[in-house]
């Protein structure tokens, strides 16, 4: 770690590898999605280069290292918990549509909010980026920083999940 | 296809390639406080050489310099707390901390309580909003400086909590102004000293914890 202070690149690489396995572990256990763990496990190492001047030699390495993955992982869940919190907003200010005859035969407003929120955050942000703002998966993907495949993948799952929890009150309903 | 752990990797290295300037690295806690001792002096003698101060023969020697030595130590070992505390994984116990956010201003009761005994003296009839403004406005401003610079201090070691490291920043600020500035005001009523040099105590580690939070917010 001190040659590492001193700027050498060679020094980094042993402490990327020492480190990289248990870093993982660690992530791996909080955020069970791997494409997110190696977001957070990139994060976490720019974030020790970044505040590499704050440790202090002859003191373990580890607790260091561990007090900055645990910031970045709770700053990431701060993050997601925001995002979600105002996408839900931005749903409850959907104004109500202009209900056509035979409107009983679709679900109630309220339920579909409650389905909404029982539909896993990645599926349930690629189904409303998808169906309700008209993002293609391409811009979805690109937005969220995954594969147009995966973005489709998981619209398709939300809406599956949000079909099977309405069903019991409207049968089938399309997406 | 590459493998998802080698594209981190190889993400990492190149982008550490870029940046990977030598850096020199902090000091321990205990020694970066002494860096802010000559400013801690300066605060505390500022108030009662340069403002004017209080007679000292009614209040006696112990509890003039005495008490407010005292609570110079005080300040300077929440400021060592603070440094500490910003380094990640050195962090104190939250028991500990909520030990001393409380158990400071605790002390400034007790030394209110003390200097009135010793010598009570009370806000002159009609003046007491400006004793009051006063007596807020002077130990904010001489924290100001001790607060700046224990905070970029402290910042420096990229805090994983900077809202309880700025507000220990600020609490010490706050406690090393008041020790000088307690024997510059002639008055003792706790109403007045715990209103007005508690409060400016209060908004210094206030403002501290902002400005940490703010200052790493923008860093990220």
């Amino acid at each position: 770690m001190v040659a590492y202070q001193r700027g050498d690149l060679e020094a980094f690489e042993q402490f990327y590898v020492a480190l990289e396995p248990e870093l993982r572990g660690f992530l791996r256990a909080r955020c069970h999605d791997p494409q997110r763990v190696d977001d957070l496990l990139q994060e976490t190492f720019l974030q020790l280069h970044r505040s590499r001047r704050g440790y202090l030699p002859g003191l373990p390495v580890r607790p260091w290292v561990y007090a900055i993955a645990k910031r970045v992982f709770l700053m990431h869940v701060r993050k997601v918990r925001r995002r979600e919190s105002r996408e839900m907003t931005e749903l409850s200010m959907v104004p109500e549509p202009e209900v056509p005859a035979g409107a009983d035969r679709l679900a109630d407003r309220s339920e579909l909010l409650s389905a909404l929120r029982q539909v896993p955050p990645d599926g349930r942000r690629a189904f409303l980026l998808h169906h309700w703002r008209g993002l293609s998966f391409r811009e979805i993907a690109a937005r969220l920083g995954i594969a147009p495949g995966a973005a489709k993948l998981r619209s398709s799952r939300a809406g599956s999940r949000l079909r099977h929890l309405l069903r019991g009150d409207e049968g089938e309903s399309g997406d | 296809m590459t493998d998802p752990r080698s594209a981190t990797r190889q993400r990492v290295r190149d982008i550490v390639a870029r940046d990977i300037k030598p850096v020199r690295p902090l000091l321990p806690p205990g020694r970066r406080v002494l860096l802010l001792v000559p400013i801690a002096i300066a605060a505390a003698i500022y108030a009662p050489f340069g403002y004017g101060h209080r007679n000292f023969d009614h209040l006696g020697w112990l509890a003039s310099w005495g008490v407010s030595a005292l609570e110079w130590i005080l300040g300077l070992l929440i400021l060592a707390l603070a440094l500490r505390h910003a380094v990640p994984g050195r962090g104190v116990s939250r028991r500990f901390l909520i030990a001393t956010l409380v158990g400071a201003p605790a002390l400034i009761v007790l030394v209110t309580v003390v200097t009135y005994a010793v010598e009570p003296t009370k806000v002159p009839p009609g003046l007491a909003f400006r004793f009051w403004i006063e007596c807020v406005k002077w130990p904010i401003t001489i924290a100001a400086p001790i607060l700046l610079v224990a905070s970029l201090l402290a910042m420096r070691a990229f805090p994983t909590r900077p809202g309880p490291v700025g507000a220990l920043c600020g609490l010490a600020a706050g406690v090393l102004a008041d020790s000088g500035w307690r024997l510059a005001c002639d008055v003792s009523a706790p109403s007045h000293v715990l209103g007005s040099h508690g409060l400016a105590i209060v908004l210094v580690a206030g403002l501290g914890a902002v400005a940490s939070v703010a200052i790493d917010a923008i860093r990220r």
